[in-house]
């Protein structure tokens, strides 16, 4: 006796009942239905699994969400005030400590001197400093990603990348070095990656990651530096 | 939200989903930066979304963070979507890429290629008593899945998208979706088994 191998692909019981989950949500299109319907006319066990298979839809289809919550950390985001870079943290410092030293010792004088030097300079970077926020919130001024590099990092990062899942550490590497870039956090939860590039080349260096194809998102994240 | 059958026994669509037209005015919108049809979009999203991560994802603490990493991704690079899709195809595309990165970083299990070969754990006494509730039983035997089996069953039942539209969402064969499918659906059988006699 000769035997036939019936491929499995070919059964067509197998064949109705990988199309079942969608019959019963309505999703095929009409010549798969037409077929579904004919073969489930004739075959009480192909019958038996759609009843199976509308309880399993239906059971498995129910699941009450709230947005308010969720909503109200993404608008908290948006809102947040971008990281102030170190470099005027440390400016803003400094000024700080000339005001300490010149109202210990020195000339009186001095002291109203420094200490309108220090106001001056945080007037300039309350007005300098761009507000973000819903209205803000623009494409040139990339909303919150902020959220994203939350752990405190010694190095300021002013790029925020995401790359596909499928990226290799070989290429990550690869794209780091010839962009010049340093990563300085993450990946976070969501798999984001903060990077420190050069400021005057920032926008260059974005252009080209977005040319990668294996990154899926890259935009910058501080308001200094050129983009 | 809740998906609810008419009288004759046909599902409708989940409630909260925006028309396509109101999608693209709404997309439009946020091109031009308008911050509110963002929020609107949003909140359109936020049920389907939530659901869809906690189903895939079984981490409740990571739902939040990849959702509005997806909605980022929308605010920030509206342009992306060129039209060749419906958007939700787009945004949940997004969403899923985000929540296996974030489950690739966790050491989650993203494809369990062995789920059909494992037999079933027979449920003792204990487990029994907990799964009186038909839920508790189902989620426990999702749970049982990988998260790409579970995002494809969580596609399929509750936002009733069809197999082509989940390849796109996945980046993968129809038929990988028709098999993940398949053996997801053996899985919740053989898990399910104390139920069907009811179910039949």
């Amino acid at each position: 006796m000769t035997g036939h191998i019936i491929p499995l692909r070919g059964d067509p019981h197998q064949r109705i009942q990988s199309l079942l989950p969608w019959f019963v949500t309505e999703r095929l299109d009409t010549a798969e239905r037409i077929e579904v319907e004919a073969h489930l006319s004739t075959c009480p066990e192909c019958r038996a699994e759609e009843r199976l298979e509308r309880r399993l839809a239906a059971e498995v289809a129910a699941m009450p969400m709230d947005v308010e919550q969720s909503w109200a950390r993404l608008r908290a985001r948006l809102e947040r005030p971008p990281v102030m870079p170190a470099a005027r943290l440390g400016r803003l410092a400094a000024a700080w400590r000339d005001l300490g030293r010149s109202l210990r010792g020195g000339p009186p004088w001095m002291g109203w001197a420094m200490a309108a030097q220090a106001l001056v300079m945080v007037l300039l970077l309350g007005v300098v400093w761009p507000r973000q926020g819903p209205a803000g919130a623009r494409a040139d001024h990339a909303p919150a990603y902020h959220a994203l590099s939350a752990a405190p990092s010694p190095r300021p990062g002013n790029v925020v990348v995401m790359f596909r899942p499928d990226t290799s550490e070989r290429d990550l590497r690869s794209a780091l070095v010839a962009d010049q870039a340093r990563l300085v956090d993450g990946p976070t939860a969501a798999g984001a990656y903060v990077l420190s590039v050069p400021a005057a080349r920032r926008g260059a260096v974005l252009a080209a990651l977005r040319q990668r194809p294996g990154v899926t998102m890259a935009e910058p994240i501080d308001p200094s530096g050129a983009s | 939200m809740s998906v609810t059958k008419s009288a004759l026994g046909r599902r409708e669509r989940p409630s909260g989903a925006v028309g396509a037209s109101d999608e693209a005015g709404l997309m439009a919108r946020i091109a031009r930066r308008d911050f509110r049809a963002f929020e609107e979009l949003y909140r359109a999203y936020h049920p389907r979304l939530t659901r869809f991560l906690i189903t895939m994802t079984r981490r409740p603490p990571l739902v939040e963070e990849v959702l509005n990493d997806t909605m980022m991704v929308v605010w920030n690079r509206p342009e992306r979507f060129n039209g060749s899709s419906r958007l939700s195809t787009w945004i949940f595309a997004i969403a899923y890429r985000t929540a296996l990165s974030a489950l690739r970083r966790q050491d989650q299990p993203v494809e369990d290629k062995d789920a059909d070969q494992r037999p079933a754990a027979e449920p003792g006494p204990e487990r029994q008593l907990a799964d009186r509730q038909l839920e508790a039983v189902l989620l426990g035997a999702l749970d049982d899945l990988s998260s790409d089996h579970r995002a494809v069953v969580d596609l399929t039942y509750f936002h009733d998208m069809g197999y082509r539209e989940i390849a796109q969402i996945m980046d993968c064969p129809v038929d990988t979706v028709k098999t993940r499918m398949f053996h997801a659906r053996r899985h919740l059988k053989r898990i399910l088994s104390g139920q069907l006699a009811d179910w039949l």
